[in-house]
C-alpha cells in the first residue's frame, strides 16, 4: 500500500514537471512582445533592453527554463506583464472567489444530483426516470454562456429578485469591513457572525452558482444512476433479494454505499477542470475570480499570468486525481 | 436519504434567513455615484506608469500643472497659476499655486513637482516618452527655482505647457509616495491632490472618497463616494441603468442604446466628441498594397456611410483627414473618400492588379462588434471587385506583432486601428503613424515618403513658435495621405454616455478620453 | 467535459442488436430521428436554405435585426442576413468541426494507446505519463493557449481541441489492447515470428477499435459545445462563417430586445448536443450488460 502511494506521488511529480515544461514552451512561442508590454508601447530602445534583462529574455531558452524552474520551487511565478505584480500574489487574491463559487456549485450538484440519480435508478424505465434522464442530459448539453444571459434577463430584469453580477452590493463594498479569514466570503461572514453581509453575498452568488452547477448536477445524477444500476445488477444484490431483503433496505444499505465511491471520484476530478473553466460565466456575471483574471491575461497575452493559472488548474487536477486513486486503493476490495 | 433532504432544507433555511437580513442594510446617508465601464477601470494605479483605462480614476485623484480646455482649445491653469517660455520654446518657467495640499496633508512645493516628473522619467514606462525633450541625455532638465517656481529646460523646442496637461505621465504626486512601487498603488493607496482619494482598489472596481480638504470646497449635492466598476456586457450595463442601480455608463451596443434613448423618464444621453479615430492601415510594403491606384480602389469601396449610420447608429462621424474635428490641425478641405463602387472599379482597372485569386487579410480586435460588422460590409463590397477579404479577429498584441514581422509578406494586408493623442496636439498621428521609422513601431502602412517626413519635421519645430505655420504643414501632409490613400481614415468616435436623470454635470473632455470629472457631477 | 461519458466503458455487442435496443426507447428514437434530420440538413444545406447568398456573399443592412416573419423564419441579423439560413448552414460547420476534432484525436490517440498496451514496460510508462500530462491541463485553457500560438481560425480551434481530447482514447484503447494481447490469435502470430508493429496494427488495433468508435460518437456532443465556446470567445470560427457559438457571441449585444439572434443558434446547439448525448447514453446502457439485466 505505502509503496503504491509512493509510486503514485512520484509519477504525479513527473506529470507536473511535464505540465510545467509544456506551458513554458507554449508561452515562449506565442508571437508577442513581452518586453514592450512590460516597458510600455512607446518605450525607447534602452528601456526595452532594460525590460528584456529584467524579464530574463536576454538569456537563452534553456537558461530561462532552468531559472523558471528554480523560481517555481520558491513559489515564485514571475511578475504579470500588465500589472507588474507577482502572479502568485494576484492568484491568491482571485482564487478564493472562484473556489467559493465552484465549491458551492458542487455542493448543490451533490444535493440535487444524488437524489435525482437514486430515484431515477429506483424507477428505471418509468416516467420519472425518463424525465430525470432528460433533465440531467439536458443540463450537460446547454452552453453555459447562453444560460447565463437568460438568467440575468429573468431574475434581474423581469423579476428583480437577484443582483445582476458582482460579489457584493455597492453599499456593502464601501461601508462594510470585509472579514478576511479564508477568503471564502460566505464562510468568513458565518465565522464572524456578520449575517447581513452574508445575506448580501449569498444573493450575489445564486445566479452564477446555479449556472455553473448545471453541468455537475447532470453529471452527478447520471453517475449515481449508472453506478447504482450496475450494483443492483450484482450477484450479491440478487442474492439479497432471494433472501427476502426489502428493496428499500437493499438500495440504501448496500447499493448506495457501494456506488458513492466511484461517483465521488468523478465529481472530484470534474471539479478540478471546472475551477479554471468558469471564465465564460464569470465574465457575464462580473465575478471577480480566476476566470476574470485569465480573460484579462489572455486578451493581452500576459504569459506569466496564463502559465500561473494553467499550473494552478493542472495542480488541482493532479492532486485530486492522486487523492482519488489513494482512496480507491485503500478500499480493501481492490487488489493492486 | 431523509438525512440528506433535511440537511438540504436546513441549509436553504439558514441561507434564506441570511438573505432576508441582508438587502439594503448598509444604506448610509452618504451618496454614492456608481459608474460602470465596459472594461477594467485600471491596469495599474501608479500615476507615473499607468497608460490605460486608469486615467478614469487618476484624473480625479491627481492633478497636473496645466489642463486642456476643450472650449477654447487652449491649456488653462491647474496646479500652475501662470507660465512662460523663452522665444524658441526650450526653457519654460511655471509658477505654482501656494494653497494646494496632498491627501496625506503635505503641502505642494516646487520640489515635489520636480520629484514627480523625475520619477516618471526615471521609470520610463507608459506615457513617459512625452518627456523626451526634457530627458538628461537629450540636454533637458527639471529644476525647482523657487518655493513655488519650476523651470523646465528642453534639449529641443517643445510645447511643454501641452505636455504638462497630458492625460498620462504628467501627474504631480506627494513626496511620500515617490519611492513606492506599483504594488503599493494597486493596493489602493494614492499620493494625489485632486478632489477624490482612492480608498479601495479591487482589480475590477475602485472606490473613491471625497477629499474633505480639497481647496475648491464641497457642496451638499456633490458625491461623497464614487464607485467605478467593470461590467463587460452591454446588456447588463443597460439593465443596471434601467433599474437605477448605476448612474453613468457608455459604450453600449446600438440596440441597447436605442432602448435606453426611449426611456427619457429614467435616463438622458450625453454625447462627447473625442479625439479618437479609427484608421485602416494598408501594407504598402508589398504588392498589391504598394500600388496607389489599388489603394484608392480600396478606399472607394469602404462603406463609410453605412458604418456610421447603420452599424454605429450615428454615434460616430466619418473622418475628414487624420486630425479629428475640434483639434487644431483639422481642416475640412482635406479630401474625403465616399463609397463609390464605380470609381473603385475604375481605379482597380487602372492599377492593373490581377484580382484573380486575390486574397487580402484584415485583422481587427477580438470582441469588437462594430469593427466586425463594418468589415463584413466591406467584405461584401470587395467581393464585387473580385477581391476576397479574409477577416481575422485577434488580440491587440498579436496583431501588432504580426504587423512588425520582419518579412513584409507575412504581415496582414490591412490593419484596423484606433489612435488618440496623449495631449491635445496632432503631432502624435504624424510622428508615430506617418513619419518613416528605422524600426517599425506604429508606422504600420510602412511609409517612406520624404515629402511627408519633411513637412512633419518642420511642423514639430514650428509648433511652439508659429502654430499657424505648423497647422498649414499638417493640413498639407493630410492632403498627401488622402491623395495617396496611404491609409484609410474611417471615422471619428463619439462617446455616448447614458446618465441617470438623478445626476447632473456629466461631461467628457476629449483630451482625457473616458474620464469624467466627478467633482463637477451633482445629484439633482 | 468528457469524463462524464468516458468513465463507463462500453462493450459492443452486435450492431443490429444495438440498433434494435436503441429504437425501443422512445426518447432515444426521437433523438435519433432529429439527429438524422440534422445530418441531412447539414449535407444538403445549400439546397435547403432560402437565402444561400446570406452565408458569406451578401448583406442587406437596411433590413437589419428584423423579428421572425414569413420571409425570415428566425429573423435577420445585424447585417440583415437571414438567421434561419445561417443556423441551418451552421449545422454543417459544427458537425464538420466536431468530426474533425474527434477524428484527429483518434488519429493521435489510438496508435499511441495500442502501442502502449501491446509493448508494456517503459514504452507504456512514457506514453501513459504523457497522457497524464495532457489530461491534467484545463482543456479550455490548453485550447486557448494553442490558438494563441497558431492564430484564431476554426481549423486551429479543431486542432487545439484534439490536443486536449486524444488522451482519453489512448487510455481506453490501451486497456483493450492489454486484454487482446493475451488472446490466442495474437500469441499465434507472435510464435510464427510476425513483427511486433505488424501485430499491433494488423491484429491488436482492429480488435479493440470498436469500443473506441462508440466512445468517439458519444463525445461529439461535448466537442460541439467546446467548439462553440471557443468561437464565442473569438478564438474559433471567423466572420462571416455562420458558426453557432460565434452567432451567439455577436447576438448577445442585441439581447434581449432582438432575442431571436441569440436564441435560435443557442437552441440549435442545445438540440444537437442533447441528441448526441441522449443517443450516447442509450448506447452505453445497451452495451453495459449489468444495467441491462432486469
Amino acid at each position: 500500500m505505502l509503496k503504491y502511494i509512493f509510486k503514485r506521488i512520484l509519477s504525479s511529480i513527473v506529470v507536473l514537471i511535464g505540465v510545467v515544461t509544456i506551458t513554458f514552451f507554449i508561452a515562449r512561442v506565442i508571437p508577442s512582445n513581452p518586453e514592450v508590454k512590460w516597458a510600455g508601447q512607446r518605450a525607447t530602445a534602452e528601456q526595452l533592453e532594460a525590460a528584456r534583462i529584467e524579464l530574463g529574455l536576454d538569456k537563452s531558452l534553456p537558461e530561462q527554463y532552468v531559472i523558471y524552474l528554480g523560481d517555481l520551487l520558491h513559489g515564485n511565478l514571475g511578475k504579470s506583464l500588465r500589472t507588474h505584480q507577482p502572479v502568485a500574489a494576484e492568484l491568491k487574491r482571485y482564487i478564493p472567489a472562484t473556489l467559493e463559487l465552484v465549491l458551492l456549485a458542487f455542493l448543490l450538484a451533490v444535493l440535487i444530483g444524488i437524489p435525482l440519480g437514486i430515484y431515477s435508478a429506483k424507477k428505471k424505465d418509468r416516467m420519472l426516470d425518463h424525465i430525470s434522464r432528460f433533465f440531467s442530459i439536458g443540463a450537460v448539453s446547454l452552453p453555459t454562456f447562453w444560460v447565463a444571459l437568460f438568467f440575468q434577463l429573468i431574475f434581474y430584469k423581469s423579476l428583480s429578485l437577484l443582483p445582476i453580477g458582482g460579489r457584493l452590493s455597492v453599499e456593502a463594498t464601501i461601508f462594510q469591513t470585509m472579514p478576511n479569514i479564508t477568503g471564502l466570503l460566505l464562510l468568513d461572514c458565518l465565522l464572524t457572525g456578520n449575517f447581513s453581509l452574508m445575506g448580501d453575498a449569498f444573493l450575489h452568488i445564486i445566479m452564477p452558482c446555479i449556472t455553473i452547477a448545471l453541468y455537475p448536477i447532470g453529471l452527478v445524477a447520471r453517475m449515481t444512476r449508472s453506478a447504482l444500476l450496475e450494483i443492483l445488477g450484482e450477484d450479491y444484490i440478487t442474492a439479497g433479494h432471494s433472501y427476502g431483503l426489502r428493496d428499500g433496505k437493499m438500495l440504501w444499505k448496500y447499493a448506495l454505499k457501494n456506488s458513492l465511491g466511484t461517483t465521488a471520484t468523478d465529481v472530484a476530478l470534474s471539479m478540478g477542470y471546472t475551477l479554471t473553466d468558469t471564465f465564460l460565466v464569470e465574465a457575464i456575471f462580473s465575478w471577480p475570480g480566476i476566470g476574470s483574471y485569465i480573460s484579462g491575461a489572455v486578451t493581452t497575452l500576459d504569459y506569466p499570468a496564463i502559465i500561473g493559472v494553467t499550473l494552478f488548474g493542472a495542480c488541482c487536477y493532479i492532486i485530486l486525481n492522486l487523492l482519488a486513486d489513494i482512496i480507491i486503493a485503500s478500499d480493501p476490495r481492490v487488489r493492486l | 436519504m431523509k438525512k440528506l433532504i433535511s440537511l438540504a432544507l436546513v441549509l436553504v433555511l439558514v441561507l434564506g434567513l441570511a438573505a432576508g437580513l441582508g438587502g439594503s442594510a448598509f444604506a448610509a446617508d452618504n451618496r454614492i455615484l456608481y459608474h460602470i465601464h465596459n472594461s477594467m477601470p485600471y491596469v495599474t494605479l501608479d500615476p507615473s506608469i499607468e497608460y490605460s483605462n486608469g486615467i478614469m480614476v487618476l484624473q480625479n485623484v491627481y492633478e497636473t500643472l496645466t489642463h486642456y480646455d476643450p472650449e477654447t482649445g487652449e491649456v488653462v491653469p491647474m496646479l500652475a497659476t501662470s507660465w512662460s517660455s523663452n522665444e524658441d520654446g526650450t526653457v519654460w518657467v511655471f509658477q505654482l499655486r501656494d494653497d494646494v495640499t496632498f491627501h496625506d496633508g503635505s503641502k505642494l512645493t516646487a520640489q515635489q513637482v520636480v520629484n514627480s516628473f523625475r520619477r516618471t522619467m526615471d521609470l520610463g514606462q507608459g506615457g513617459a516618452y512625452i518627456w523626451d525633450a526634457v530627458l538628461e541625455e537629450n540636454g533637458g532638465s527639471v529644476e525647482a527655482t523657487g518655493e513655488y517656481e519650476v523651470t523646465i529646460t528642453c534639449g529641443y523646442p517643445c510645447a511643454i505647457d501641452l505636455v504638462t496637461s497630458a492625460a498620462y505621465a504628467a501627474y504631480v504626486m506627494s513626496d511620500s509616495v515617490i519611492d513606492q512601487d506599483v504594488e503599493y498603488f494597486n493596493q489602493g493607496h494614492d499620493g494625489g491632490s485632486g478632489p477624490y482619494m482612492i480608498t479601495q482598489a479591487n482589480g475590477d472596481s475602485v472606490v473613491l472618497q471625497a477629499y474633505p480638504e480639497y481647496r475648491g470646497g464641497w457642496n451638499d449635492n456633490q458625491y461623497q463616494y464614487v464607485y467605478v466598476r467593470e461590467v463587460s456586457e452591454s446588456s447588463a450595463r443597460r439593465q443596471m441603468l434601467e433599474t437605477g442601480e448605476a448612474q453613468i455608463s457608455c459604450e453600449f451596443s446600438s440596440t441597447d442604446l436605442e432602448a435606453l434613448e426611449a426611456q427619457p423618464d429614467k435616463v438622458h444621453i450625453v454625447k462627447a466628441e473625442t479625439f479618437n479615430n479609427v484608421i485602416m492601415f494598408i501594407n504598402t510594403a508589398v504588392e498589391p498594397g504598394s500600388n496607389a491606384d489599388f489603394r484608392r480602389a480600396l478606399a472607394y469601396a469602404f462603406p463609410y456611410d453605412e458604418t456610421v449610420n447603420q452599424v454605429m447608429n450615428g454615434n460616430a462621424e466619418q473622418s475628414v483627414g487624420t486630425v479629428p474635428a475640434g483639434l487644431w490641425g483639422h481642416s475640412d478641405e482635406v479630401f474625403q473618400y465616399t463609397l463609390d463602387m464605380d470609381k473603385a472599379k475604375e481605379y482597380l482597372e487602372k492599377s492593373g492588379v490581377d484580382t484573380n485569386g486575390l486574397k487580402l487579410t484584415v485583422t481587427y480586435m477580438t470582441g469588437d462588434d462594430t469593427y466586425a460588422s463594418a468589415l463584413q460590409l466591406y467584405q461584401v463590397n470587395l467581393r464585387q471587385l473580385g477581391i476576397d477579404l479574409e477577416l481575422k479577429s485577434m488580440e491587440w498584441d498579436q496583431q501588432w506583432a504580426q504587423a512588425q514581422n520582419t518579412d513584409p509578406k507575412n504581415r496582414q494586408d490591412m490593419f484596423l486601428f484606433i489612435w488618440w493623442p496623449d495631449y491635445a496636439d496632432p503631432v502624435s498621428w504624424f510622428t508615430s503613424l506617418l513619419h518613416s521609422e528605422d524600426e517599425i513601431v506604429y508606422n504600420l502602412s510602412y511609409l517612406h515618403d520624404e515629402a511627408l517626413d519633411a513637412l512633419i519635421d518642420e511642423a514639430v519645430e514650428l509648433t511652439v513658435t508659429d502654430r499657424e505655420a505648423a497647422e498649414a504643414n499638417y493640413i498639407e501632409a493630410q492632403k498627401i495621405v488622402a491623395d495617396q490613400a496611404y491609409y484609410l481614415n474611417l471615422y471619428d468616435q463619439v462617446h455616448t454616455y447614458v446618465v441617470s436623470n438623478s445626476v447632473d454635470g456629466v461631461a467628457e473632455n476629449p483630451a482625457y478620453s473616458y474620464t469624467i470629472d466627478y467633482y463637477q457631477v451633482t445629484a439633482k | 467535459m468528457s469524463n462524464f461519458l468516458q468513465t463507463l466503458r462500453p462493450r459492443l455487442k452486435s450492431f443490429g442488436e444495438s440498433m434494435y435496443l436503441l429504437a425501443r426507447n422512445k426518447l432515444s428514437l426521437l433523438a435519433l430521428i432529429v439527429l438524422v434530420l440534422l445530418v441531412l440538413s447539414a449535407v444538403f444545406a445549400n439546397v435547403i436554405i432560402p437565402y444561400p447568398q446570406d452565408i458569406a456573399d451578401a448583406s442587406h443592412i437596411e433590413n437589419k435585426l428584423q423579428p421572425p416573419s414569413a420571409e425570415h423564419w428566425m429573423g435577420t441579423d445585424e447585417l440583415g442576413r437571414d438567421i434561419f439560413s445561417r443556423v441551418v448552414y451552421g449545422a454543417r460547420v459544427s458537425l464538420r468541426s466536431a468530426l474533425g476534432a474527434v477524428g484527429l484525436s483518434l488519429l493521435i490517440g489510438v496508435p499511441l494507446g495500442a502501442i502502449a498496451g501491446s509493448f508494456g514496460g517503459w514504452v507504456d510508462n512514457v506514453i501513459m505519463r504523457l497522457t497524464d500530462v495532457f489530461l491534467s491541463f484545463p482543456p479550455l485553457l490548453l485550447a486557448i493557449a494553442m490558438v494563441a500560438v497558431l492564430g484564431s481560425s476554426l481549423n486551429n480551434a479543431v486542432l487545439a481541441i484534439s490536443l486536449s481530447w486524444w488522451p482519453w482514447y489512448t487510455r481506453l484503447i490501451r486497456g483493450q489492447a492489454i486484454s487482446v494481447k493475451e488472446r490466442k490469435f495474437v500469441q499465434a502470430a507472435e510464435t510464427i515470428g510476425t513483427s511486433k508493429l505488424k501485430i499491433i496494427f494488423r491484429h491488436i488495433m482492429p480488435n479493440c477499435i470498436s469500443p473506441v468508435i462508440v466512445q468517439a460518437s458519444m463525445d461529439i456532443g461535448g466537442v460541439i459545445l467546446t467548439v462553440a465556446s471557443l468561437s464565442f470567445l473569438g478564438l474559433g470560427a471567423q466572420l462571416p462563417t455562420p458558426e453557432w457559438g460565434l452567432m451567439i457571441s455577436m447576438g448577445r449585444t442585441y439581447f434581449p430586445d432582438k432575442w431571436w439572434y441569440c436564441i435560435f443558434p443557442g437552441v440549435a446547439i442545445f438540440i444537437t448536443v442533447l441528441c448526441f448525448n441522449l443517443i450516447g447514453d442509450a448506447i452505453r446502457e445497451i452495451l453495459d450488460p449489468k444495467t441491462r439485466k432486469k
